[in-house]
């Protein structure tokens, strides 16, 4: 099938893309996600806000002595292979290079996988473990800096409303080591679980995928450590997303097992 | 709504449209840039079919707004070639039969070629491939060919054949490895698929359909779809039903029974799905807009899901209440005295095995273009289907039509696999061009296919067998419950797979006392059509996993308590009728076990097993009988071809046969030129339309090696016959000094020789038939062969048993698998097959049909679901949530062959390339539970999904607690 007819809005500058989106646009990033619900008509947008346009948004990657930036139009293709990443962020680009195939990383970006907010998106998953930000436009013309943690509200809904993300910052932290692990059917297909840990020395941050309506932090563990995964990572705090690839407890049964492994993969003992 | 100009330069030439934001890029390089290369195989941008290069970046341009690509280059598989030349890729899938029906070769190229540009010099490995390929879905190669082409594009590997030029007749053509005529268009872009016919201005088809499983249709209004824009014509089920009858059966045999449905619903729905109502639009966008506008109201009846309870189903839960039950077919027979024998076993095996539902799934859709001419009163349809005379047939049926008023045509087709051997969908745009008087086509989206196309396997079975203590199978007892979905005889034909699942059960085993049971129950689901393997998957589970219970139960060896089994000569009777004329059932078991290195793997697995890894080996033999026979059905024992010598001595081949990826055009030429003594090159073959073939059943069921071919040598019998009586007046030399060969007739008693131009010319032209085929039985150097299989028996004998298959190949598949015990994770590390069909007529489209077909299977028994939920909804819409095995599914796969020559035919082939639907299913089990061994987990059901496997593996582990073993 073809997508249902749309009002196709093509704005030069954040503010009249805000307008767009204040009138019920729906911002239009890659696509990759987006065109194809479009196409099964699951979606049907009475306006797209087109943001290729937009001279203020960049595709632009670069380290500054704090942060990595990532502009909006940077792609998973770009992620994945640009090399201060690949060397001071490799779950990173770890987790890029998961994303379906070589066509949808050349026109997907790492922001839009994230204001698509599936709770097992790559990109969501390694960006909350790397206590990322968004920073957005609001309408009244500030830029807002969203931590990830307070960002995802539910299954593909995230916070944002009449605000556009613009870019995304990631915290540097000189020693940092981390591992992303999902698990799919067939690799390179939409995960079922996924987790990425960061350590830094003694902290740990572990985000997982797919165990609940939002990628989620295991603060539990993060605190006292694996033992306590065992007592976290159940049906009584998280309900993992309902599909037919396999119920509840065993998808909260390969959140255990993945963690167990990326730890063990960013140099932990466990 | 507004509209855009869009100028976008296509493989170097400017296309300028306005366009709405809507278009996709695909649409616009299909119909405004006419690169109709690019191909459409779904909607989710899982296929990758539709891949081009968008400013030097592959992307799919189905998931790419023509607007915003405005401005933009776009490399199309057409652009690849420096004119008539090639590129490296493009020769490279040609070399090494790196595509079959071609659907998704534009696509695939298109990345390969990225790949390498990229890459450049640097060295790559094959999951470097595998992760460049991996968003480009091939349903026929099983991927093996294609990173084998991707390393010859680049030199690092040699072709799998040398063109056919560069090869030589020396012992004759047949069996040769000669790369597939049909491959240069389709590299090139210029396939010859269904959805490329038709003119700009054509009328494009939508339906509107059922969102429940099972109601009664109160009311549909159709006034708001009629109203809107570009719609031509809705019309629901009860009004079309003035203008057609209902659908025509696939079969109609043992008592089944048919729905009589029509191609729209009218009273009621029976699955999610169903067509209720035809739209026709000016194009499939607003034919979707209009279609997506009728409003149909349900009364809600019981939904049968589950098969077991479908059986008991009363009243309202009948899908079709005169059937008096949901039972569409049983079908039972017992030979020998069952009770005794199992009161006398020292073993007796009692399991539960189950497939699940999926499918065929060919990368193209089902695809029709109907063309009704108000003048001449004749209808012209082209159609993706594997069997244009039957279309035809039932197209009239349908429409009261005479046939020679309708030419049913067909080009190359995205794919069967069995599921494009019905017609039901396609008498949609039929309709809409009888009423419309406009040329209209239909093209099924992919997730119309998934809810409402067709579906196969979903045994639910129960195999006992009896043992004697030294593992001899005394007797075997089978009941077999397949949920057939709405229909399997009607819309579909898949009602003939369980039953022979039932019928083939004993294998190629002693096993002389049998009983079985076979139950259609149909449910409300799509309908279920065949599918390659067509029941001879099942037949092979029923046995081979009871046997596999047995050597663990009896400490037996597996490979050892099949040789005890296994037939000791040929030809061998199974007790339920068929005969397996000749093969290498034991040859083929012991081949497998030499090339896998069994003694090593078995090593390899103790040692694995020290490091906490699970290794699991299987090794299963299989019988593959092929070129069913059904009598009151679409597959009969008959076939023709036509075959004319021109009067510039090239020689033409007709048939009746649908190319469908199999490479017909190459394996009947390389036959046709051994059959005449032609020259390879002056031999086509011409298929795919009704008004210039003569009438042939089709392609189905592995026959065109047996029915076809043994038509082209009825018919160049009589060829040779009347060159060799032309050449002797010619020469005047006896007829017995006659030699032919390689397109020279030669004259042994002086050397002389003329070409085949010669000859024809003189034939035909100077002097002419009246001197030179003055003793021949006809004047023309035409002849229409005809052939029926002499294995074939429909007269039942003393025990009422008859020879629908006329031959039966053979061989042993064999896998080395890795279990996760942590996941539930199955890594199929490589599979081997040693496969016996006789004479193989090209070797390199034989191997490419079996590492297909096992792919297939893997995918199925590993990934691919057809499930609903308890309201009769498909969980599944897109190929991903279906689980299309992708590049990365597939393992190294090894092939040899061995040969037991058909005696039916003086070629010697038997049918081929079902092999690895078969057996894989039952290889992967077999595998997995040897690897769990450990734990003890028993593995009887599919789908092998990782939650299933660890599910299986807890409930071990916790059983095991239960009685204090420790795994």
């Amino acid at each position: 099938m073809r997508p249902a007819a749309f009002e196709f809005l093509r704005p030069r500058t954040i503010d009249d893309a805000l307008a767009a989106i204040a009138r019920g646009g729906r911002p239009l990033a890659g696509g990759q996600s987006l065109l194809p619900v479009m196409r099964l008509r699951d979606t049907e947008p009475t306006a797209l806000v087109d943001l290729d346009a937009i001279a203020q948004l960049d595709g632009v990657l670069r380290c500054d002595d704090e942060h990595l930036h990532i502009g909006a139009h940077v792609t998973h293709r770009a992620i994945s292979e640009h090399p201060e990443v690949v060397a001071e962020f490799p779950w990173l680009s770890e987790a890029a290079r998961g994303i379906g195939d070589v066509q949808v990383r050349n026109l997907g970006t790492v922001l839009g996988n994230l204001c698509w907010a599936d709770p097992r998106a790559n990109m969501a998953v390694a960006l909350l473990a790397s206590d990322a930000s968004v920073i957005a436009a609001a309408p009244n013309g500030a830029r807002e800096r969203i931590a990830l943690g307070e960002f995802f509200m539910g299954f593909r809904r995230n916070v944002l409303g009449s605000r556009l993300a613009v870019a995304i910052v990631v915290p540097r932290h000189s020693g940092a080591r981390g591992s992303y692990l999902e698990f799919s059917r067939q690799p390179q297909d939409l995960a079922l679980v996924n987790v990425c840990v960061v350590r830094q020395g003694e902290l740990m941050r572990i985000a997982v995928g797919g165990i609940a309506d939002v990628p989620v932090r295991l603060q539990a563990v993060e605190d006292a450590g694996m033992a306590a995964l065992e007592h976290t990572l159940t049906r009584a705090h998280y309900a993992p997303v309902v599909d037919h690839h396999g119920d509840a407890d065993y998808k909260l049964h390969l959140a255990g097992v993945l963690a167990r492994r990326a730890l063990a993969a960013s140099g932990a003992r466990v | 709504m507004n509209r855009f100009d869009v100028c976008i330069e296509v493989n170097g030439r400017a296309v300028s449209a306005q366009v709405e934001a809507r278009l996709l890029l695909v649409d616009f390089l299909r119909d405004h840039a006419a690169t109709k290369g690019v191909r459409v195989g779904c909607e989710e941008g899982a296929c990758g079919a539709c891949t081009v290069l968008l400013d030097g970046r592959t992307v799919k341009a189905c998931l790419v707004l023509a607007v915003r690509a405005d401005g933009s280059k776009v490399t199309t598989v057409e652009g690849l070639a420096e004119g008539r030349t090639l590129s490296r890729v493009q020769e490279a899938f040609i070399s090494c039969h790196a595509l079959q029906c071609g659907y998704c070769t534009a696509g695939m190229v298109i990345s390969a070629t990225a790949f390498l540009a990229e890459r450049g010099a640097a060295d790559f490995s094959d999951d470097d491939v595998r992760q460049a390929l991996c968003g480009n879905i091939c349903r026929c190669t099983g991927y093996n060919n294609i990173i084998h082409a991707v390393k010859v594009a680049a030199g690092r590997a040699q072709p799998l054949a040398v063109p056919e030029s560069e090869q030589t007749s020396a012992d004759g053509w047949i069996g040769k490895p000669v790369p597939r005529r049909e491959d240069r268009r389709i590299v090139a872009g210029r396939g010859r698929y269904a959805d490329n016919v038709g003119e700009a201005g054509d009328l494009h088809a939508a339906a509107a359909r059922a969102t429940r499983a099972h109601a009664r249709l109160k009311r549909i209004d159709t006034q708001r779809a009629k109203a809107m824009p570009g719609v031509h014509l809705v019309i629901t089920g009860e009004e079309a039903k003035a203008h057609w009858q209902p659908i025509s059966p696939t079969m109609d045999l043992l008592d089944l029974k048919l729905p009589r449905r029509y191609p729209l619903a009218t009273d009621k729905v029976v699955f999610y799905g169903e067509p209720v109502a035809l739209v026709v639009a000016d194009t499939p966008y607003q034919a979707e807009d209009a279609a997506r506008a009728v409003v149909i109201e349900y009364a809600d009846l019981p939904v049968n899901v589950a098969a077991l309870e479908a059986t008991n189903a009363v009243g309202d839960a009948l899908l079709y209440p005169d059937w008096g039950s949901n039972i569409q077919v049983e079908f039972a027979t017992t030979h020998g005295d069952i009770e005794a024998a199992f009161a006398s076993a020292d073993l007796v095996v009692d399991e539960h095995i189950g497939s699940h539902r999926f499918g065929a799934m060919p990368m193209e859709t089902r695809v029709a273009h109907a063309s009704w001419d108000v003048d001449d009163e004749r209808l012209t349809v082209h159609a993706s289907t594997q069997i244009p005379h039957l279309t035809r047939l039932m197209l009239a049926r349908v429409f009261g039509i005479a046939e020679t008023r309708i030419q049913v045509t067909a080009g190359d087709v995205g794919g069967g696999f069995g599921a494009k051997l019905s017609v039901d969908c396609e008498f949609l745009p039929v309709l809409g061009s009888l009423l419309t008087g406009r040329p209209v086509k239909w093209f099924e989206s992919r997730s119309e296919w998934i809810h409402a196309g067709f579906a196969a396997r979903d045994y639910h079975t129960r195999s006992r067998a009896a043992f004697k203590r030294d593992g001899t199978l005394i007797a075997l007892d089978t009941d077999i419950l397949a949920d057939v979905g709405c229909d399997g005889a009607e819309r579909a034909c898949g009602l003939g797979m369980p039953i022979n699942g039932g019928t083939y059960a004993p294998g190629p085993y002693r096993c002389g006392i049998y009983r079985t049971r076979v139950r259609c129950v149909v449910t409300n689901k799509a309908p279920y059509n065949a599918y390659r393997g067509y029941g001879k998957d099942l037949a092979n589970l029923l046995i081979e996993r009871v046997l596999d219970q047995a050597a663990d139960q009896l400490e037996i060896d597996p490979l050892a308590i099949r040789r005890k089994n296994l037939l000791l000569h040929y030809p061998h009777q199974l007790v339920t009728g068929p005969i397996l004329e000749n093969g290498t059932a034991r040859e083929s078991l012991d081949r497998l076990a030499e090339v896998m290195d069994l003694r090593a793997l078995r090593i390899a697995q103790a040692t694995a097993l020290g490091e906490g890894r699970y290794l699991g080996i299987s090794l299963i033999p299989y019988i593959e009988p092929a070129g069913a026979t059904f009598p009151g059905s679409l597959c009969q024992n008959y076939e023709a071809v036509g075959m004319r010598i021109t009067a510039d001595g090239s020689v033409q081949v007709l048939t009746g046969m649908q190319n469908i990826g199999q490479g017909i055009e190459t394996s009947y030429a390389q036959v046709t030129a051994d059959i005449l003594g032609a020259k390879l090159g002056d031999v086509s073959i011409s298929w795919g339309d009704t008004t210039a073939v003569p009438y042939g059943s089709g392609t189905y069921a592995s026959r065109g090696a047996m029915f076809a071919v043994g038509a082209m040598i009825d018919a160049g019998e009589k060829l040779r016959r009347r060159m060799v009586v032309g050449a002797a007046t010619l020469f005047g030399c006896a007829d017995e000094a006659i030699a032919i060969k390689d397109g020279i007739i030669s004259n042994a008693t002086d050397g002389r020789t003329m070409s085949f131009a010669e000859f024809a010319y003189a034939a035909y032209i100077n002097p002419g038939a009246e001197v030179v085929l003055d003793r021949a039985d006809a004047p023309l150097l035409e002849a229409q062969g005809q052939y029926r299989h002499p294995q074939v028996s429909w007269k039942p004998d003393d025990k009422g048993r008859v020879q629908f298959y006329p031959t039966h190949a053979n061989g042993a598949e064999g896998a080395l698998v890795e279990v996760d015990p942590e996941t539930g994770r199955i890594d199929v590390k490589k599979i081997w097959v040693v496969a016996d069909h006789g004479v193989v007529l090209n070797e390199l489209i034989m191997k490419g049909q079996i590492k297909g077909g096992v792919v297939q299977q893997l995918g199925g028994t590993l990934y691919e679901n057809l499930a609903y939920d308890a309201h009769g909804i498909p969980l599944q819409k897109t190929l991903k949530e279906y689980g299309m095995p992708t590049v990365w599914a597939a393992p190294e796969i090894e092939i040899h062959h061995l040969v037991s020559r058909s005696p039916a035919t003086r070629v010697g082939a038997k049918g081929g390339g079902e092999d690895g639907c078969i057996a894989t299913s039952t290889v992967l089990m077999s595998a997995a539970e040897d690897a769990l061994r450990p734990f003890g987990v028993k593995v009887m059901t599919s789908p092998l999904s990782p939650s299933r496997i660890r599910a299986m593996i807890e409930a071990a582990q916790s059983r095991d607690l239960k009685t204090g073993d420790q795994p």
